[in-house]
């Protein structure tokens, strides 16, 4: 009986085990790696696209940011990456270009005149060692989202410069409202935005690339300074230093904080969960003593696996011609934007993503920390970071306690 | 039995065994790789302060859990020992939260702790104490317990049935004994309950100490580490450094540290439990 | 203490009181996520307080949770993971428990150590060694994979319960029924396992907890949606962007339905199927 029980199981399992197997006789399948937060939007792309290519079954797994980070890299020494995957730039997609993981696209792009089709700067955001090492999604800034609501409820400006950036702090902050919300690993770009503000345009690039000494760096102490001054005048939810982006987000949706530092995804989060647009807007964050100043941006992108083959590289490329083509966007409001492709026009209820690429165009930009830096290196930062702003390491000490890691990792390097 | 063994050596032995090779090499997981001797281990207990916080925090951990866990434990187990109506409702609902994932506990607990919406929050505020406002995980100097406090909430039901177990299999004629003998409750817990528990208490603590060494995933979804390290443990640094800095040389190295760490403790109740054969 | 159970007695009252309100606190945060559970995303936004019942209930989130949150399909292939692990993983564990004190085994002692050396290793360890062997013979996204994972990882902890509760039955058994003429197997299967009910269950209880909580090497041995079990389905409600946290506790809640059910199938045999493991 307890045999015949067990052999049953047994058989049971073997066949749920190859039922996956089977599955993959009949079409082209594209296995997709994509982060949580474009699952309302690209579920439904996913499946108007499969009921127009019967042929093509696309098996889309959805991960959390870290996840994201850590699943592809599992998957990279196991050999298991799916065919395709989403990837934010910098060091992140450089990986997997120096271990040769992913198909250059390079002649790809060539033969199909992509320069016609992409921006040039998102395209040389995909472009490490001379390879193109993803397809140009988006091109995201960092910038100011506000409540326009509270705004007016206080007689406040839109902050052109740093001195009225903090004079709008401060009448928010008497008025019982955190004036930015952040959490901790997103108040870098508070921080890098301060760099850039105190530093030459020259220094922040060499800090970024490890060529500068971050101990030797004034602009460096002087933005933990400044920032050290807002963390404890109560410019940042009480919070934040345990919070994570979706609390962060939450505070500025319920009103109790003004403003947040973040990329276009916040205006395609707003439209998504049909919040109301009037009660949003956004600004350049004052970076330069002159007013606005470069942006923190970095292109967001698909890379390819390197084994895909011919037929599956193809089936992919119809797809993303089909995700941003005109019927798509108009059918699909949530898509990210604003696109990286030339001449994509933001669709009406954007006003949120509207004039970002301008002002990227205008000012130009700087790498997002995060996306440059070694991981270890900014794991010593982001606890450095904290510790600043706890007050166990003094302002002036902090560059030069981050240093000590950015030796140690170019001796390991 | 030989199907049993066979799949544990290949699934637990084999592969733990290639980490441990793995710990005195330098490799990212794909690309080159590079004999290293000694020196991850070296630089762990020499130069990396994070590790030390983290081996630190592990340790903190084990005290108390040894402490708090199993007191809490105990105690449940003497008041469920008693018979009365309800019995195995109140024990099911103090192994309850046993039964949930650690994601799951992550979550709750978050929403406990924080400090706009949270239960505490709430809780001060009801009593008056709203002012205070403490920022729960934020800060590093109690970030840790607070993470601990979720874990004793999660983790006391498993002791407790231990202790119930050695509760059941002391023979009534031993308190019988000491109760004609003149002995009062509290004498008869030291003197009876507590000997007579010796290898209850061994299981437990080497559990106990096996699951402090481990902690991760709770740690994980409250806090990622932070803040500034101060919830760092072992196994969540050891993540980071295998997966997200692609150090596998290092990440095996902690693993090792962690193994045998684990062995010290769990080698005597090893040899404890197989004395008696 | 028999006589004194029918007459009022004060002592009886304190210990209720005391122990009714330790419960209480320790459901405290699982009434939160009920109540969180029947709230609606504006609920949160216009500061309804935690422990405030929402003006309008929103049953609706068990629905969107089941349906639209998938959680019925996570809880799917929870169940078929389990129901397969757990039988299996109680079947090799025993008979090694079995074979360890029954059938003079050399050197039995060793390999009991050796089995339990498996419950210090962290898993993270053997994460990478067994994706790469899996991705090699193309078993990744396979329940089987998994199912082999959990029985190589539960094995030490089930060997031990069974073992001490084996150790606790006469041996005189063994005799007796050698002399009726059974081998080994039918000692096993039609003595030895009838008897051992309580450890089975408490077996069946923990490993099926285990199983169906665990998050770690289900992620990354599983990377497709349709296959997540329950922990990283949940986690799925966890978007970057706007937690729907009514919807995700009504999913918290949810998850927690099969693992109650078998806690209160199994649980009266289940402290004293546990004293295997306390006696050692």
């Amino acid at each position: 009986m307890k045999k015949k029980v067990l052999s049953l199981l047994l058989t049971l399992a073997l066949l749920l085990g190859l039922s996956g197997a089977a599955l993959a006789q009949e079409s082209v399948i594209l296995t997709f790696w994509t982060p949580t937060w474009r699952q309302a939007a690209e579920e439904p792309i996913i499946a108007d696209f499969m009921a127009q290519n019967p042929d093509i079954k696309i098996e889309a797994t959805f991960y959390t940011s870290e996840d994201m980070k850590s699943k592809t890299k599992i998957a990279a020494s196991s050999g298991t990456l799916p065919d395709m995957w989403y990837n934010w730039g910098g060091v992140l997609a450089d990986f997997y270009a120096e271990n040769g993981l992913i198909l250059d696209l390079a002649q790809y792009a060539k033969d199909n005149n992509w320069s016609e089709k992409y921006l040039a700067g998102a395209m040389e955001q995909c472009t490490y060692d001379g390879q193109l090492i993803g397809l140009p999604q988006n091109l995201a800034g960092l910038v100011m989202y506000y409540r326009v609501d509270l705004f007016d409820q206080f007689g406040i400006a839109v902050p052109t410069t740093m001195e009225e950036l903090e004079a709008a702090a401060d009448v928010l902050l008497k008025n019982g409202i955190t004036p930015f919300s952040s959490y901790n690993k997103h108040m870098m770009r508070y921080h890098e935005a301060l760099l850039e503000y105190y530093s030459t345009k020259e220094e922040h690039d060499d800090l970024l690339l490890l060529k500068a000494d971050w101990g030797k760096s004034e602009a460096m102490t002087k933005s933990f300074k400044k920032l050290k001054e807002w963390y404890d005048k109560g410019y940042f939810p009480a919070d934040i230093l345990a919070s994570d982006t979706s609390t962060a987000k939450m505070y500025v949706y319920s009103g109790a904080s003004a403003m947040i530092m973040e990329n276009p995804g916040m205006a395609s989060e707003i439209v998504a969960n049909n919040y109301d647009l009037a009660q949003y807007g956004w600004f350049a964050f004052p970076s330069s003593p002159e007013g606005k100043g470069r942006v923190s941006a970095y292109a967001k992108m698909v890379q390819f696996n390197k084994n895909i083959s011919d037929e599956k590289l193809a089936a992919a490329m119809k797809f993303w011609d089909y995700y941003y083509s005109d019927e798509s966007l108009e059918a699909h409001p949530a898509i990210e934007q604003p696109t990286a492709r030339i001449g994509a026009e933001l669709p009406e209820n954007y006003v949120l993503a509207q004039g970002l690429l301008e002002l990227i165009d205008e000012n130009g930009s700087y790498f997002t920390m995060d996306l440059k830096v070694p991981a270890e290196v900014m794991a010593k930062y982001f606890s450095v970071f904290d510790q600043v702003l706890l007050g166990t390491i003094a302002p002036e000490n902090a560059g030069a306690e981050i240093q000590i890691d950015v030796e140690n990792y170019k001796l390991n390097n | 039995m030989a199907p049993g063994l066979l799949i544990y050596s290949s699934m637990v032995v084999v592969p733990a065994i290639y980490s441990v090779v793995l710990s005195f090499f330098k490799w990212n997981g794909i690309g080159k790789i590079t004999a290293v001797g000694f020196r991850n281990y070296v630089n762990l207990f020499t130069r990396d302060t994070v590790f030390q916080i983290a081996l630190k925090n592990n340790l903190v951990w084990i005290v108390l859990t040894l402490v708090f866990t199993t007191s809490m434990a105990l105690g449940l187990a003497l008041m469920l020992n008693r018979s009365f109506k309800g019995r195995t409702a109140y024990r099911a609902i103090f192994y309850f939260p046993y039964m949930l994932s650690w994601v799951v506990i992550g979550i709750i607990w978050k929403w406990i702790y924080n400090p706009n919406i949270g239960f505490l929050d709430e809780m001060l505020k009801l009593i008056g104490l709203g002012h205070l406002n403490i920022t729960w995980l934020s800060d590093p100097n109690i970030a840790l317990y607070c993470v601990f406090m979720a874990a004793l909430w999660q983790s006391t039901g498993q002791p407790m049935l231990y202790f119930m177990a050695g509760l059941q299999a002391i023979p009534h004629e031993l308190y019988e004994a000491a109760e004609v003998d003149g002995a009062g409750t509290w004498s008869s817990f030291v003197h009876i309950t507590i000997p007579q528990l010796r290898e209850t208490f061994v299981i437990v603590f080497a559990t106990l100490v096996i699951s402090a060494m481990k902690v991760y995933d709770v740690v994980y979804v409250m806090t990622e580490g932070g803040p500034a390290n101060s919830t760092q443990t072992l196994a969540s640094y050891m993540y980071s450094q295998t997966f997200a800095f692609s150090n596998l040389g290092i990440g095996s190295a902690i693993a090792t540290v962690m193994m045998v760490v684990m062995m010290v403790v769990i080698i005597p109740y090893v040899l404890f439990t197989t004395k008696q054969d | 203490m028999q006589q004194v159970q029918y007459k009022f007695n004060w002592k009886r009252l304190v210990f209720y009181v005391s122990i009714t309100l330790l419960a209480l606190v320790w459901l405290v945060p699982i009434f939160t996520v009920f109540l969180t559970s029947i709230k609606s995303t504006t609920d949160f936004y216009s500061g309804v307080g935690l422990f405030e019942w929402p003006d309008i209930p929103q049953w609706g989130n068990f629905k969107n949770a089941w349906i639209g949150g998938r959680m019925s399909m996570y809880m799917r292939n929870g169940l078929i993971v389990c129901l397969c692990k757990v039988p299996l993983g109680i079947f090799f564990s025993s008979m090694l428990a079995f074979a360890l004190t029954r059938l003079n085994v050399k050197r039995n002692r060793a390999i009991f150590i050796y089995v339990l050396i498996g419950m210090m290793l962290p898993l993270q360890v053997v994460l990478i060694p067994v994706n790469i062997a899996y991705s090699r013979l193309g078993l990744t996204n396979t329940y089987i994979s998994l199912i082999y994972a959990y029985i190589g990882f539960g094995i030490p902890l089930g060997t031990l319960i069974f073992r001490g509760f084996f150790n606790g039955i006469p041996k005189e058994l063994d005799q007796a029924a050698l002399i009726d003429g059974c081998n080994s197997w039918r000692l096993y299967s039609t003595i030895i396992l009838p008897l051992a009910k309580p450890a089975i269950a408490t077996v069946f209880i923990i490993d099926f907890l285990h199983t169906w909580n665990e998050f770690m090497v289900q992620s990354v041995l599983i990377t497709r949606d349709s296959m997540k079990t329950v922990p990283n389905g949940l986690l799925s409600f966890f978007g970057e962007f706007s937690v729907d946290y009514g919807l995700l506790n009504a999913g918290v809640l949810l998850s927690i339905v099969p693992v109650l059910v078998t806690y209160l199938l199994f649980q009266r045999y289940f402290v004293y199927g546990m004293s295997g493991a306390v006696k050692g």
